[in-house]
């Protein structure tokens, strides 16, 4: 059964943090909040937590209403963004804390706190720190003490705020996978939140996407990527780059060429999007095939090539990532004038609202038929 | 007297001051004659405003000898001040200790409407002269006040008594405590108690095992100023007091009174005070020293 | 409705409860009290009790003295947290350690310090009065107490301040070639001036108010050197006239909410700059 979260609604003054939120968890699943800051994702945790309370909605947990109990007896682990770890106690005082603090009358004895306080730092691989406090640990140290401690009341719904929000970059990477692997191990119901595409893609069994309190879309990263339900997650999570481009009858036009697309019916869309994804846009392999582009700079990053290209109707210029050894098949250089192919373009209808009327994805075939006005006139590089 | 005086301004003390001034980097020699002066002019101030009336106080008391001095606190009046001094600060210091956590943890964990009006009327007291405080009190807990028939039909007397001394007292020293507090658990936040909270902390749970802990060197801070205002303190209780000797006479008070008549008996009560002003500022110091990142920093 | 807040934690009708009974019981209960026996003179009344010679005198010391002494003690105040701050010597910390003197010493106490030195057979009265200066018992006297109990005011106001500004204002002030005056009146002073003027304000409501200190160095002469809380001790304690007392606090607190009104309006001028910063 899991946790079913049912219409929840949060308002603060006209600030709407929650906008009529649903979804389900699975037991033992690892579901990732994705959003930008401002999309609600932590006003959902804390409700949860028990620290906020919705102004409409519910959330049950195997058919028991959560709402109504509080913070206190909700059985919610929480591990804090900034860890919220008490500076004047011991590691060991820190993980026991949520045993010591029970009614007499269920608190463990001393000798089972302190077997249990060893076993769950056995667990953090953090043995040796015990004794130690909190300002004497790394940032990653912390982390894992701030998870042992929310982990020892046995809670059956683990949140997490922003896990790696405060370390280092190459401390994420490690505690990422680390943390992935002690979910398996553990099997308890995960929910976190991050603002962080690549945290969330890697880590979770699902991404729930959200954006000015409402969900986006909610799927495996690999639906997400393939399959972005509206134009804010094919953004945030594919970097879909939007296009000056129009529907006119059964055709999608996008700098001069025309492509059919197949069960697109958005007569009265009131707007329409294109998005292509940086690694959809290639090299065309003859010239004067595909559209034009100035090729403006090229950063070469670890096996891929990012490239800025010039393209016309675009202000911005166009992102393109390439892998090294395509990329060595051509002649190009910063400043040259290339032709480019557009892979796979999204094409999203909105109505007024905002809300998506019809989406689908366009794979233009590489020779197409240019519809362009005038003959292309061929560029010397 | 001078004699008393000049050594303890030290002149080999300046010089030394003086000269680590002088030896900071190579400035231009105006750059540093310019601080030199400066140097010299504040630690003129200091001396002349703060040091001179502290040390008079003891070149006064002990003017006409040990012996002399001795007797002068012994007196039973005085003593019978001590003595009311530290009953009246044993009662308010408690009570404004109990008050700031209270005012702190209401301002500093909660949202609701009047706070501002709250943390404003809390500092209130600060800004109201004292003899005003003593006269407000009056006239609500005196004979002819709001409360006064009620009181005297209950057998209770306030004012001229005990219950006023301490709360006037209270009185002046209600922001002492609170406004340690606020500031502090304000930079600390919520998010320590709610991480508690989720842990299946009880209030009282959190309270103790976790804010105490983390606040108890600006509570002890706050209890320290509070408690030398409190054992002080001379307006407000000047006026609801009645200064009646041996019975209503805290120390302050009895400074007063023995100042009209022997100058030196007055000044050898005085030193006491100042030696508890000198202790407090002493314990006050190292305890910005020792803890000063838990004075205002939070982690 | 849903502005409403929420209390996770617990405590909040307890602590909210506790502290506003004792602020009612020992602060606005009292008040009330006040505002309500002045309210009862009326205009007339009021003005009856007020317009007194003996009280205007003692009306305009007050005020006069305790503006004059704020205005020396900003001046003084900046020297001392300056040189406190900035410069290393010797006794540096006992200096510091001295500047809460007066917040801690208790007024009666320094009241008759004070007096003690500048009477006319005092260690400072008698090398003064060759000189033609006299301080006890004139209102030099009552502006040299109001100084004393406003100095710490100042200097601790400003202090924390002139430490957060440490000195990379002024050496970036110094790489654009200002002078060390210029670094001072140009890019010190006017940072510094919101928090100068609340130390100023502190100063200003304590010498307002200031009973103890000033007393006995005032010497309490008839329309010379009375001070506006003396006049309500003695409406007290030897008339009993509670409600010309009550008219004379009136006005006096009067003056201390205007000063906190103006205090809390400069904390918000001061808050401007401090993201900047």
């Amino acid at each position: 059964m899991g946790i079913e979260i049912y219409r929840l609604r949060r308002q603060y003054g006209a600030f709407v943090a929650l906008d009529d939120v649903s979804l389900t968890i699975g037991d033992g699943e690892f579901v990732a909040v994705l959003g930008p800051s401002g999309s609600g994702k932590t006003s959902l945790l804390r409700i949860l937590a028990g620290l906020d309370q919705p102004d409409a909605g519910s959330v049950y947990r195997d058919g028991q209403d959560l709402l109504a109990l509080d913070a206190r007896r909700r059985g919610v682990g929480l591990v804090f963004q900034h860890y919220a770890l008490f500076p004047h106690m011991t590691v060991a005082q820190n993980v026991a804390f949520g045993l010591r603090v029970r009614p007499w009358r269920l608190r463990p004895k001393a000798a089972v706190i302190k077997a249990g306080v060893e076993h769950l730092l056995r667990q953090v691989e953090l043995e040796g720190f015990a004794d130690r406090y909190p300002s004497q640990l790394s940032g990653g140290q912390r982390q894992r003490v701030a998870l042992a401690r929310a982990l020892a009341i046995e809670p059956r719904l683990l949140l997490l705020d922003e896990p790696f929000g405060a370390l280092d970059a190459q401390v994420r990477v490690n505690l990422r996978r680390w943390l992935r692997e002690f979910h398996r191990s553990l099997g308890i119901t995960t929910l976190f939140v991050t603002h962080d595409q690549d945290e969330a893609l890697e880590m979770a069994d699902r991404v729930v996407v959200m954006n000015r309190g409402r969900i986006e879309q909610i799927g495996t990263p690999e639906q997400i990527y393939r399959q972005p339900a509206t134009p804010f997650a094919s953004r945030f999570i594919a970097r879909g780059q939007s296009l000056p481009g129009e529907v006119r009858g059964q055709h999608l036009h996008v700098f001069g060429h025309a492509w059919r697309m197949e069960n697109f019916v958005a007569d009265d869309a009131h707007e329409i999007t294109v998005h292509v994804r940086p690694e959809d846009i290639a090299l065309a392999p003859v010239q004067s095939d595909g559209v034009k582009a100035q090729l403006l700079n090229l950063r070469h990053v670890a096996g891929t090539v990012r490239a800025s290209l010039r393209v016309e109707n675009r202000e911005e210029p166009l992102e393109a990532e390439w892998n090294e050894r395509d990329w060595a098949r051509h002649a190009a250089t910063a400043g040259d004038t290339v032709d480019i192919h557009l892979l796979a373009l999204t094409v999203f209808a909105t109505d007024e609202e905002g809300r998506i009327q019809a989406r689908s994805t366009v794979h233009p075939p590489h020779a197409s038929f240019p519809v362009a006005v005038g003959p292309w006139r061929r560029v010397e590089a | 007297m001078a004699t008393a005086l000049d050594p303890a301004l030290g002149g080999g003390a300046l010089m030394a001051a003086v000269a680590s001034v002088v030896s900071i980097g190579q400035p231009a020699w105006s750059v540093r004659i310019a601080r030199v002066v400066l140097l010299l002019a504040a630690l003129a101030v200091l001396a002349w405003l703060l040091v001179l009336p502290l040390l008079a106080i003891f070149a006064e008391a002990f003017r006409q000898g040990y012996a002399f001095y001795l007797d002068a606190i012994k007196q039973p009046d005085t003593i019978a001040a001590v003595r009311l001094t530290f009953t009246v600060a044993a009662i308010a210091v408690p009570l404004n200790l109990v008050f700031g956590l209270a005012a702190a943890w209401s301002m500093t964990h909660f949202e609701f409407r009047g706070k501002a009006l709250l943390g404003a009327l809390i500092d209130l007291p600060f800004s109201i002269s004292p003899v005003v405080a003593g006269m407000m009190l009056i006239l609500v807990y005196g004979k002819d006040g709001w409360l006064g028939s009620w009181l005297e039909a209950h057998g209770l007397q306030v004012i001229f008594a005990l219950p006023g001394l301490v709360l006037a007292t209270v009185l002046v020293t209600l922001p002492f405590v609170a406004r340690e507090l606020i500031p502090l658990m304000q930079a600390q936040g919520s998010e320590q108690e709610e991480a508690a909270l989720t842990l299946g902390a009880s209030g009282w749970q959190i309270f103790f095992r976790v804010t105490l802990p983390r606040v108890r060197w600006a509570l002890l801070y706050g209890v320290l100023l509070c408690n030398a205002r409190a054992m002080g303190e001379f307006g407000a209780v000047y006026v609801v007091s009645g200064h009646l000797r041996g019975i209503t006479n805290t120390l302050p008070l009895q400074v007063d009174q023995l100042y009209q008549e022997n100058f030196s008996a007055a000044f050898a009560a005085a030193s006491l005070l100042a030696l508890l002003t000198l202790v407090t500022l002493g314990i006050k110091r190292v305890v910005e020293w020792r803890h000063g990142d838990a004075l205002n920093t939070h982690l | 409705m849903t502005a409403m807040a929420r209390h996770v934690l617990p405590g909040f009708r307890l602590s909210t409860g506790y502290t506003m009974l004792v602020l009612s019981s020992c602060v606005l209960l009292p008040l009330a009290a006040l505002l309500w026996t002045a309210c009862e003179l009326g205009p007339a009344g009021w003005w009856a009790q007020i317009g007194t010679r003996r009280v205007l005198a003692s009306l305009k010391l007050s005020f006069g003295a305790a503006l004059l002494a704020a205005t020396i003690d900003a001046v003084l105040g900046l020297l001392v947290a300056w040189v406190l701050v900035r410069y290393r010597f010797a006794f540096r910390r006992l200096c510091d350690a001295l500047v809460d003197l007066p917040f801690a010493l208790p007024t009666a106490v320094a009241g008759i310090s004070l007096t003690a030195l500048y009477a006319p057979n005092g260690w400072l009265g008698s090398r003064l009065a060759p000189l033609g200066i006299e301080v006890a018992y004139t209102r030099l006297g009552v502006l040299l107490a109001m100084i004393f109990v406003g100095l710490p005011f100042v200097v601790r106001t400003l202090q924390p301040v002139l430490e957060s500004m440490e000195s990379d204002l002024e050496e970036a002030a110094y790489t654009l070639g200002a002078s060390p005056g210029q670094r001072f009146f140009r890019v010190l002073l006017p940072l510094l001036l919101p928090t100068l003027l609340t130390g100023y304000a502190l100063a200003l409501a304590r010498a307002i108010g200031e009973y103890g200190s000033v007393i006995f160095i005032s010497g309490n002469r008839l329309f010379r050197t009375e001070i506006t809380p003396y006049l309500i001790v003695q409406k007290i304690d030897s008339q009993y006239d509670y409600r010309g007392a009550a008219a004379l606090g009136a006005v006096m607190l009067a003056a201390s909410l205007l000063l906190l009104v103006a205090m809390a309006w400069l904390q918000r001028w001061t808050r401007r700059w401090a993201v900047v910063r």
